[in-house]
């Protein structure tokens, strides 16, 4: 798999809770070949099985779902109002978006901003919410727009160097993982069989993951997602890019799990990072725990989640499906 | 198509070199191949038949608003400043162009999970940086430099009856004049199209005109602001889109020629052309410079309604582009400038 080429295509598809038909697609174009099973179910999860010698399973999962908005008003002249879910509003004036209406139809839309000329005093120290920010739909036939419409950011991803910007590479990014992971296993020989969820429905509560981890009734399960690179908070250790990934040790990360993966990297040169996770982990694991499953993160370093722009690092991605891969491959009977 | 062209050229204040090479490219002729003065501004002469001694001047700025940078961190972000009115609120999450080879850059924020207190307050030029992929100061240092240009990122797009964009003020106008300069017959006086510099920063380049040409007259034409915004009550709105040429009456720095105002308003009238006046006064256009340099030109101003200018993404309507082009086109055919003049102030 092209990994740029990949990161491009699921960055640019519509995926919004519940509403992951596309990105569905693309990755079950990108396991063909890979694994033993792939199906769909009934939750919008996208599985896939791919059996090593039977002697317990391990699962992963990737959330396909991105952040975005609704339509909460459609005012005369071709206006719309918002709602939004995981967003900050700061960053919308003048940004493109996409309407998506029930229709099926993609709509251009484009949040207006007051000029500088016309802004008083006032207005100029307000900061937007919701009730001030609108949509313009003026240059499209909005008359199939309603209210409950999903609205995503419109914005082109791109790449520099080793780095690569784009909306939903949270946690689409870490579905290339999965993808590259069972590219390595297919040279690996591994006991343990691997369940995959490219999961739905991440952003409002990790549903689809949960589902997933109670239908596969894995012995252990790894949420795959981000987390936050370079933050500045004195209390946190800052995950850095190009530096590999990052896995999470405490509460809900079982401990055999984190220990494992970090002797793995140890043992494979595989640079790492560890992140202190006290309380829930805010990832799919935290649903995959209570199904009494050892649990596992390790995350993808990321800066400027859920913006227009997030920002990843390819070399990490690498890194980290060479990790799993020798991880799963690891694993002996009886491990937990 | 011109202005598809000129919207997705970059091109802020002091850097309009492309935009100008790209317009002398296109209308350049044997005759004809444009003047370009040492400040950078561009001229189109098209001669009169030679029964009138008299010139009209066009003008349109050919300068954007954005940012330049002003410090490479030692994390590898860049502080950057902006040039022309930028409000910093719409620069956020969005992509832009960094320095002459166009690099790509974002101006990232921090996620919202991480903000505690700065969730309520207003971004600001400090919070401002642009994220190029570099880690470190010396990763940086190679590729930029302090006073690289920074340009919005916004392709162009065209609907049915919208042009969605960048820089719309004033390429709008540009990509207007230089519909003209092919359109328009030789008419019995000379007219000037001035494609001017440096306008966003106070009006800097458009002076030099009136030396080299003597202009009678002169119609400035800008994309100038809409701000008919749900937020804003009706009869706050500057103008609004579809409603046809913007003819402005006063503006910042200049009350527009009456004589040149109305004689417009009255042929509009005639005419039955659908047009609005420019409801707010804010915002000054190089009609300011050319009244107030040397011996004062008159000047009226004849505008394309755009929304959300200054920003990466503006709107105008085609319908106003159209109306406002053939409109300015009858103006100077039927010579309505010179028959105000007649009238002594």
């Amino acid at each position: 798999m092209d990994t740029f080429a990949a990161l491009k295509s699921l960055s640019l598809a519509y995926g919004p809770p519940g509403r992951e038909k596309e990105v569905r697609g693309l990755f079950k174009g990108y396991v063909n070949g890979l694994v033993d099973e792939v199906f769909e179910d009934t939750s919008g999860n996208l599985i896939v099985k791919r059996y090593g010698q039977h002697k317990g399973t391990v699962f992963f999962s990737a959330h396909m779902d991105e952040v975005c908005f609704l339509v909460s008003k459609v005012l005369p002249e071709g206006f719309l109002r918002l709602e939004g879910i995981g967003a900050d509003v700061k960053l919308l004036p003048s940004q493109k978006v996409w309407i998506h209406t029930r229709s099926g139809k993609r709509l251009r839309g484009v949040i207006g901003m007051l000029a500088p000329h016309l802004q008083t005093e006032e207005t100029r120290k307000k900061l937007n919410g919701f009730e001030d920010l609108f949509v313009d739909v003026s240059m499209s036939d909005f008359s199939e727009i309603s209210v409950g419409d999903f609205v995503t950011y419109d914005n082109e991803p791109f790449s520099t160097g080793d780095f690569f910007f784009g909306k939903s590479l949270d946690d689409r990014a870490c579905g290339v993982i999965i993808v590259k992971m069972l590219e390595r296993l297919t040279a690996l020989r591994h006991d343990f069989d691997v369940f995959a969820a490219f999961s739905s429905r991440e952003e409002i509560g990790a549903f689809g993951a949960r589902t997933a981890a109670y239908a596969l009734q894995p012995d252990i399960g790894i949420a795959l997602d981000v987390t936050h690179a370079i933050d500045t908070s004195p209390n946190y250790p800052k995950n850095e890019f190009g530096k590999g990934p990052v896995i999470a040790v405490g509460a809900i990360p079982h401990r055999k799990i984190s220990n494992l993966l970090i002797e793995t990297a140890k043992q494979n040169g595989i640079p790492y990072q560890i992140e202190p996770s006290p309380s829930r982990t805010g990832t799919d694991t935290d649903q995959i725990q209570l199904e009494t499953v050892a649990a596992g993160v390790v995350s993808l370093p990321l800066r400027y989640m859920h913006t227009p722009y997030e920002q990843i690092c390819v070399k990490d991605i690498d890194e980290t499906a060479r990790l799993l891969a020798l991880f799963v491959s690891a694993l002996k009977e009886g491990v937990v | 198509m011109f202005l598809k062209d000129l919207c997705e050229i970059n091109g802020a204040s002091g850097n309009e070199d492309r935009v100008r090479s790209y317009i002398q490219e296109q209308l350049k002729s044997p005759e004809e191949p444009g003047q370009v003065d040492v400040l950078g501004n561009l001229f189109f002469e098209k001669k009169g038949n030679g029964t009138s001694d008299k010139t009209i001047l066009l003008m349109a700025h050919t300068d954007e608003v954005g940012l330049m940078v002003t410090n490479i961190q030692d994390d590898g972000l860049l502080a950057v400043s902006p040039i022309g009115g930028v409000d910093p609120r719409v620069l956020l999450g969005k992509r832009v162009w960094v320095g002459e080879n166009n690099l790509p850059g974002v101006i990232g924020y921090k996620a919202i999970h991480l903000q505690k207190e700065d969730f309520k307050t207003l971004p600001d030029w400090d919070k401002v940086r642009v994220d190029i992929g570099a880690q470190k100061k010396e990763e940086a240092q190679k590729s930029v430099n302090l006073g690289d240009y920074v340009h919005f990122y916004s392709p162009f797009e065209e609907y049915e009856n919208r042009y969605v964009g960048k820089a719309l003020d004033d390429r709008a106008g540009c990509a207007l004049l230089m519909a003209l300069y092919r359109e328009l017959p030789v008419l019995n006086h000379r007219v000037v199209f001035a494609f001017v510099v440096q306008e966003e920063i106070g009006l800097r380049g458009s002076g030099s005109t009136l030396k080299r040409y003597k202009p009678d007259a002169a119609i400035v034409v800008e994309g100038t602001t809409a701000g008919d915004n749900p937020e804003l009550k009706r009869e706050r709105w500057s103008t609004h889109l579809d409603n046809g040429p913007a003819i402005s009456y006063l503006q910042s720095g200049y009350a527009l020629d009456y004589r040149l105002f109305e004689a417009i308003v009255a042929f509009a009238n005639q005419k039955g052309i659908l047009y609005q006046l420019k409801g707010r006064t804010v915002g000054g256009t190089d009609g300011t410079r050319l009244a107030s340099t040397y011996f004062g030109v008159p000047c009226a101003g004849v505008n394309i309604p755009s929304r959300y200018i200054h920003s990466p993404v503006s709107v105008i309507s085609k319908k106003d582009f159209e109306n406002t082009k053939q409109f300015i086109a009858d103006i100077l055919t039927e010579e309505i400038l010179l028959k105000a003049l007649e009238v002594k102030v």
